[in-house]
């Protein structure tokens, strides 16, 4: 649990400034790693903290998350126990973990701040992403209604990982519609 | 009381794992001729820094 706790924290502190105290602006900047499945784990803590408790479907549904935003309780979790972070070495594992607490950050910006129009416009969003990257989001079972914010955690991520090159500006193969989404959403004004 | 928001996850499609993920940003970054395939690329047209003027 250290190391990947170590992990989010680099991961944290890799964001920029202005990323990571919009994220504060908006009380999202606490998270937990847990070795727990994260449906069952996230209606525990709602229900624990006097909020209503999800139902069968949602948290069966959760479940297969590797990690999960929680808008109500303002914070990241992280299942580390997840199969998909099996037998990884060290740097694949801090590729991975840094990945997935990108792309939670980039939810819980999208989450509070996308607007009604934005929401509404996720399938065209998500129709301008390059092929992998729609695949990813259209597979994976979100509803429509989730399409915008898979769009802008998704691309924040990568931004992240791009970064980390030295690469700040948009990238050739972001649509311009999806870049200003971010921008927007996100706040990425690199 | 405001409506519960529900959890917002991240959840890959079923027969999807983190390699394929992995493969497609490096597929991105390559694009771009930035990561280790690029890198790779570039050593196998013999074009590494090293061998740059």
């Amino acid at each position: 649990m250290g190391e990947a706790n170590d992990i989010v924290e680099t991961a944290w502190q890799e964001l920029p400034r202005a990323d990571r105290n919009l994220l504060k602006a908006i009380s999202a900047d606490q998270w937990q790693v847990c070795g727990r499945t994260l449906g069952a784990y996230a209606d525990e803590l709602l229900r624990s903290a006097g909020r209503s408790s999800l139902s069968s479907a949602e948290i069966a549904r959760l479940d297969d998350a590797l990690a999960l935003w929680v808008p109500d309780l303002r914070i990241v979790l992280i299942n580390e126990s997840h199969p998909a972070f099996d037998g990884l070495d060290g740097p694949t594992l801090t590729y991975d973990l840094s990945r997935v607490a990108w792309h939670e950050w980039g939810h819980a910006l999208s989450i509070d701040r996308a607007s009604e129009e934005d929401v509404a416009a996720g399938e065209r969003y998500v129709d301008l992403l390059p092929d992998g990257l729609a695949r990813l989001v259209r597979q994976a079972g979100y509803r429509r209604r989730e399409y915008t914010h898979e769009v802008v955690a998704e691309t924040y991520a990568i931004l992240m990982t791009r970064r980390r090159h030295g690469k700040t500006e948009r990238p050739p193969w972001l649509h311009p519609e999806v870049y200003e989404l971010v921008r927007r959403v996100a706040g990425w004004n690199q | 009381m405001e409506p519960m928001k529900l959890p917002a996850g991240y959840r890959l499609p079923k027969g999807t794992t983190m390699a394929d993920v992995r493969r497609l940003d490096q597929e991105l970054l390559a694009s771009e001729g930035l990561g280790a395939q690029a890198r790779k690329a570039k050593e196998d047209r013999g074009e590494s820094p090293s061998k740059k003027k």
